[in-house]
């Protein structure tokens, strides 16, 4: 096989069941605090499913390490998962597994194939064995003890269905008075839930206890079929009835571990019953059943008849060592033949950089689609203009398809959240409600990776400085658990990302202070700003250094890097915050970000073939204002719209070319087009010299020096073959 | 005829190898599931002749969706695809009327020679 293509598979679908499993757990823990038995139940079934999916890929890929870790994980959950209260210890090793494997499949993704687990499953295991086994009724129900657990005996009971459990019930209670008896499954108190017992009880006494001293007592007891010891050994074998004399007998040695030998134990059994002259089966099916297998298993006949080709046929099974009579085994065969054809649908899945391909050669085809345009127009010739237009249907056609092969659901970055949010809260003592909602809204996957680290500077930020700690929340009269939310939904082309959390919230007081002391601005500024605008401050450059991550007074672990990250996507951040009340922090993201539609403009000066694009989704509208349109106010400009004044710049000196006063440039004198752009915040006014067009571009990111100018999103090149940088231009005012 | 297979499993990963694994020999994946309640679905649309069905799935476990198939179709050929410490399971299954198991990790030789039995009508 593949190797390399499997350990791709492995790489991305084990990343996937981890997000899955982190989150559950989360899940779990939230769930098991409220008391949700359904929703616990739920949650602790996925983290099942997702360990016991990683544990087979790894075990495929002979990863042992992983495999053993990701076992002791399914392991540990399956107590959880049959109803066992998991203490806080246990999910601690849950998510340390978790982040080991993880760590892991990040090693195998970079080429080491070499991994350990440096006595992890061990852990693991023994915190699973230091858990209370879950009550009656559960799927798992409590270990059958084994060999090593001591000296075991099955009873088996009649089966007279209404009072079996009764005469179980009524039995154990004398067989606990008998010496060395440890414990039995079920024990009693699951032997009361009514429809249960199976017929069955498994006795532990412990190890040196004489059984045979027992025997009597055993027997004496109500409605007992059978004792049985589970493993035939020397010295028990008094136990099983003795083999029929004048028949055959085929004894066949399993595997041990490694092929499920009970299951095994069954198929052969089925192999034998089927032939005739079959008697019976040691041990019994029901004994096979409750796992009282020990390794080899005998099926006796009245005659011989056949028992040579039965003999054979057994030995051929796989997970069969030895078949006693005849040693002879074939090898199983390959069968050869044509590769198989997937007939359904199926999806695959495709590298990022060959989405980002993909986006890159569709812009180009828009790009050759628009000159084809204009020369199909100048040319005049109608089957060229006709052809020229299917071109455009496809295209788009293409565009929306390729676009939506980029989309991928919020939940991408999320998943890892609740596992984060948990894990800080707890290093920091705190206790934090985080849910999340509506993150299967789907985003172009370049917004998605820009987005992730923001989130989280935020979701540790309100974890970090808007939880207020304990003490303070309860003097405050709060509850001690912070509720934090992370909320999505769709707007238009947008995606709105709204977190909110009731912690302390921000002191707008304080920040302006930090902003002064800092020298970010200006005492007479900042007289100027509303305590919505000074809460802003946060995100200025420079608010927040390395050093003072740890201090406590001010808010905002880099959120001057957020804000930059959201520009860069065409995001936009807005902080609503009360003292005592909370943050809520709302992020605007554009739903796709490859390919905008702009507005081509030309400045009112500078070099006369240059034009810039201005994202449609900035601009509000074009007006030619008159003359008597313009008022004066603290020494700006401003324009009239429907009886408000919105400030108006002039594109060409905000850009820095030469421009006479009251834009005396191409733009006539006095009168002119004003291009309205606004944001969250703001509406501005740009006068330019001509709208030039509007159209249909990819963006392309900008590299250093250009990118450090906020007012410069990107570049396009248009269809007339001029290249055109892409303004923010509420940053140019 | 090829035998039409129906693969069920939630992991890609599974899915893939075992379709690596019947490219050895005269088969057609006629569909895959990717969980109990899909892989029921399956059947009753597809019929395949042969049905590879994971445990442990969303929505529906193995054990279910094998039960449901049977009550179907009682003629109907699954294989469970089981790892270790599964066994109550695989049994669970098999008294309902699976025909054979194949244990994770799955070896090539091994699988098909589960399937070339149950054939065979001997497992």
């Amino acid at each position: 096989m593949d190797r390399e293509r499997y350990r791709r598979l492995f790489v991305d679908e084990a990343r996937e069941n981890l997000a899955a499993l982190q989150n559950q757990l989360v899940e779990f823990e939230r769930r098991q605090d409220q008391d949700d038995a359904g929703a616990t139940r739920a949650a602790m079934d996925e983290v099942f499913r997702a360990a016991h999916s990683l544990k087979g890929m790894a075990a495929s890929m002979g990863y042992d390490g992983f495999t053993k870790v990701s076992h002791a994980l399914e392991d540990l959950a399956d107590k959880g998962r049959g109803g066992a209260r998991l203490p806080p210890a246990a999910l601690d090793v849950l998510l340390e597994g978790a982040e080991v494997l993880a760590g892991m499949v990040e090693q195998v993704a970079a080429g080491d194939e070499t991994l350990t687990d440096d006595g992890l499953a061990d852990r693991i295991w023994a915190t699973a064995a230091g858990i209370e086994a879950a009550p009656a009724g559960g799927p798992a129900g409590p270990a059958l003890p084994t060999e090593q657990d001591g000296e075991v005996l099955t009873l088996h009971f009649v089966d007279d269905s209404a009072a079996t459990a009764v005469r179980a019930y009524m039995g154990l209670g004398r067989v606990s008075e008998l010496d060395g008896f440890v414990r039995s499954v079920p024990d009693k108190e699951a032997l009361k839930t009514p429809g249960t017992f199976a017929g069955t009880l498994t006795l532990l006494f412990a190890r040196g206890t004489d059984l045979s001293v027992h025997r009597p007592a055993l027997e004496s007891l109500d409605g007992i079929a059978e004792i049985a010891l589970p493993a035939p050994r020397v010295g028990a074998a008094a136990a099983e009835p003795a083999p029929v004399p004048q028949g055959q007998c085929l004894e066949v040695t399993l595997d041990d571990e490694h092929s499920l030998s009970a299951p095994r134990a069954m198929l052969l059994h089925r192999m034998a019953a089927a032939h005739p002259g079959y008697v019976r089966t040691a041990p019994p099916l029901d004994v096979i059943r409750k796992g009282g297998l020990a390794g080899r298993v005998r099926f006796f006949f009245e005659g011989a008849e056949g028992i040579d080709g039965l003999a054979e046929a057994l030995s051929q099974e796989p997970g069969v060592r030895e078949v006693e009579i005849v040693a002879e085994k074939a090898e199983a065969r390959v069968a050869e033949g044509r590769a198989p054809t997937v007939a359904d649908e199926r999806t695959v899945r495709v590298r990022t950089s060959l989405l980002d391909g993909f986006i890159d050669s569709v812009g180009e085809l828009l790009l050759t689609k628009s000159r084809l345009t204009k020369v199909a127009q100048q040319s005049g010739v109608p089957d060229l203009l006709a052809l020229v237009d299917d071109i455009e249907r496809v295209t788009r056609d293409l565009h929306d398809r390729v676009v939506t092969a980029r989309m991928t659901p919020l939940s991408f970055i999320t998943d890892r959240f609740p596992p984060l949010v948990r894990n800080l809260a707890r290093k920091l003592d705190r206790k934090v409600d985080f849910s999340v909602q509506g993150t299967e809204i789907e985003l172009d996957r370049s917004i998605l990776d820009e987005m992730a680290t923001p989130l989280i500077h935020m979701l540790r930020n309100a974890v970090d400085h808007g939880h207020e700690g304990t003490a303070a929340r309860l003097a405050a009269g709060k509850p001690d658990v912070l509720t934090l939310s992370l909320r999505a939904r769709r707007d238009r082309d947008f995606v709105v990302v709204e977190l909110r959390d009731d912690g302390g919230g921000i002191d707008p007081g304080a920040v302006a202070d930090r902003a002064l002391r800092r020298g970010l601005i200006s005492a007479a500024d900042l007289a100027l700003l509303s305590d919505d605008e000074k809460v802003e401050l946060i995100c200025a450059p420079g608010f927040t250094t390395r050093d003072t991550v740890s201090e406590t007074s001010g808010r905002g672990v880099g959120m001057d890097v957020v804000k930059a990250s959201l520009d860069k996507i065409g995001g936009s951040l807005r902080i609503e915050s009360e003292v005592g009340a909370g943050t809520t922090f709302t992020v605007r993201l554009p739903l796709t970000v490859a390919i905008i539609q702009v507005l081509v403009v030309q400045p009112t000066s500078g070099p006369s073939d240059d034009v810039y694009a201005i994202p449609i989704h900035r601009v509000d509208r074009a007006i030619d204002f008159a003359p008597g349109a313009l008022e004066q106010a603290h020494g700006q400009s401003h324009i009239v719209v429907g009886g408000a004044l919105v400030p108006l710049f002039d594109l060409g000196r905000e850009l820095g070319f030469d421009a006479a006063a009251d834009g005396s440039g191409r733009g006539k004198a006095a009168a002119g087009t004003a291009i309205l752009v606004s944001d969250d915040k703001e509406q501005l006014a740009f006068r330019v010299g001509a709208v030039v067009g509007q159209e249909e571009v990819v963006v392309k990111p900008l590299g250093p020096p250009l990118s450090t100018f906020e007012y410069l999103s990107g570049a396009a090149l248009l269809a007339d073959g001029r290249c055109a940088y892409i303004l923010e231009p509420t940053r140019l005012g | 005829m090829a035998t039409r297979v129906l693969i069920v499993d939630d992991a890609v990963f599974m899915r893939d190898m075992i379709k690596d694994i019947f490219s050895g020999g005269d088969f057609e994946i006629v569909g895959e599931a990717v969980h109990g309640v899909e892989a029921v679905d399956k059947y009753k649309e597809l019929k395949p002749d042969l049905v590879t069905m994971d445990i442990v799935m969303p929505f529906k476990s193995g054990i279910e969706a094998t039960k449901e198939i049977l009550a179907f179709d009682d003629k109907a050929t699954i294989i469970m695809c089981s790892a270790l410490g599964q066994e109550s399971l695989v049994m669970e299954a098999l008294d309902a009327g699976a025909k054979n198991f194949i244990v994770k990790p799955f070896k090539a030789d091994d699988v098909l020679a589960v399937v070339k039995k149950v054939q065979a009508g001997e497992g």
